[in-house]
């Protein structure tokens, strides 16, 4: 027998184990059981909450802190899109000064 | 009668001018096989907090102005370790959105480094949108920049945001910047 | 296959992309043996092959609204697995294998020499992982090289290289040991 008939005697498909279907429909239900990502003003509007009940400043602060670091984040990758942008620009430009010298 | 005609004749310029998005779908597990990856999804609302916390200086400025009225910046960008990492449909397939508002700028082609696709999005003499297409062996890039897009800026970023300047430009130009 | 089946099949999709739980059950009947066999074959281990299995589904029912039609999730599933297996021996590396985890497996269909068809897996699972993901697309699932290619995001002369390589060493293999 040619190794190629070997081959697919060898790798011929096999049953999953018994009760496979049951597990992996398990693991669904259980990820739709976890508690889903609050919308973000939910997370804003818990936090404000939380700051009345324990009569602070802090929980002002934590939000403007948050927005920073969002913001920041979001500068830092409009200067990466940028730079990543204008270095393919100026490759096409580098191509076409090339051929029309 | 007079009044739905100028209604319907704003709705149909704000419909020609909405700038298209570009949807770069891009198989999973490419980052997973990419030495290095870039993800950047910013949408106008990101794209104006970033705005607030750009400086007023040089390179920051810059980026401030050219991102005052775009709606959204989208790249993706990897690198491999090794040639072939990725299938070239996947440009195709990018290819296919461009409608035929969309205007090829600029090709250039080599066989064994980089090839870069420019298509603006135009609406007259509008620059509605710019998509960047950029493929080598080991690494692949998709640019997409959604709304109006001052092309002469962009080609003027050599020797800024870290762009090696290596075409001459003239004093002129330099210290214009 | 008969339109007629070719239509169903695609109900049972759009039902489970509606949220029709048994619908979602029936998919994973259909190519539960698929999957299974793509992870039990590249590892050679029942355990971790049940846990790439199920990490393939459980990814497909985060993803069904993206999966067009029948043909598209066969070959979704078969992409997913392979690319699953790969990522899988790069982030743990290789386990070692006992000849008793290798034996304790599902009965399989009868072939003409067990022994020898167990020993063959062995030395598969012990290939270069591409080499040996090319090699069980090819054989288990009848693919030829291109739609290989095209599935793992390889030119189609890679993936004739790696068969050819991964053929000659299990010839070797086999010959030192006859």
């Amino acid at each position: 027998m040619s190794l190629e008939t070997d081959l697919k005697d060898a790798l011929r498909r096999v049953p999953a184990p018994e009760g496979f279907a049951n597990r992996v429909l398990e693991r669904v239900r259980s990820e739709e059981r976890r508690p889903t990502r609050s919308p973000w003003w939910r997370a804003i509007a818990a936090t404000v909450l939380l700051a009345a009940i324990l009569g602070g400043w802090g929980a002002h602060e934590m939000i403007e802190r948050r927005q920073e670091r969002k913001g920041q984040r979001a500068r830092e990758q409009v200067l990466l899109a940028l730079r990543i942008t204008g270095e393919k620009v100026a490759h096409a430009q580098r191509g076409v000064r090339h051929i029309t010298r | 009668m007079r009044r739905f005609i100028v209604f319907g004749l704003l709705i149909f310029t704000a419909a020609a001018l909405q700038a298209q998005r570009i949807q770069i779908d891009l198989p999973p597990s490419l980052a997973a096989k990419a030495s290095e990856s870039v993800d950047v999804t910013l949408d106008g609302a990101l794209l104006r907090l970033a705005a607030k916390f750009l400086g007023d200086n040089g390179d920051e400025r810059i980026a401030r102005d050219m991102i005052s009225r775009l709606e959204g910046i989208y790249v993706k960008s990897y690198e491999f370790d090794e040639d072939g990492a990725y299938d070239r449909a996947i440009l195709d397939n990018i290819r296919k959105q461009i409608g035929p508002s969309w205007k090829r700028l600029v090709l250039v082609k080599s066989r064994d480094r980089e090839n870069v696709e420019i298509y603006a999005d135009m609406r007259g003499e509008n620059v509605a949108g710019l998509l960047v297409l950029a493929s080598e062996p080991r690494e692949l890039t998709i640019v997409n920049l959604v709304g109006p897009v001052d092309l002469e800026k962009l080609a003027n970023l050599e020797g800024h945001f870290g762009i090696p300047r290596v075409t001459k430009h003239s004093k002129r130009e330099r210290d214009n910047d | 296959m008969s339109a007629l089946l070719v239509e169903e099949g695609d109900d049972v999709l759009r039902r489970a992309q509606g949220g029709d739980g048994d619908a979602f059950a029936a998919l994973v009947g259909d190519h539960e043996s698929m999957v299974f066999s793509i992870a039990w074959h590249f590892f050679g281990d029942r355990n971790r092959g049940e846990e790439i299995a199920q990490d393939v589904f459980l990814q497909l029912y985060r993803n069904l609204a993206k999966i067009e039609t029948r043909a598209h999730l066969v070959f979704w599933l078969r992409q997913v697995t392979s690319r699953r297996c790969i990522d899988e021996v790069r982030r743990t590396g290789p386990r070692r294998i006992s000849i008793d985890d290798a034996g304790d497996l599902p009965v399989a269909p009868a072939v003409s020499d067990p022994l020898a068809a167990r020993r063959l897996r062995e030395m598969i699972a012990a290939l270069p992982e591409r080499q040996r993901i090319i090699v069980t697309l090819r054989y288990q699932e009848d693919l030829d090289p291109s739609d290989i290619g095209r599935m793992i995001g390889l030119p189609v002369n890679t993936i004739k290289s790696h068969l050819h390589r991964a053929l000659l060493a299990l010839r070797k293999k086999m010959g030192v040991e006859s």
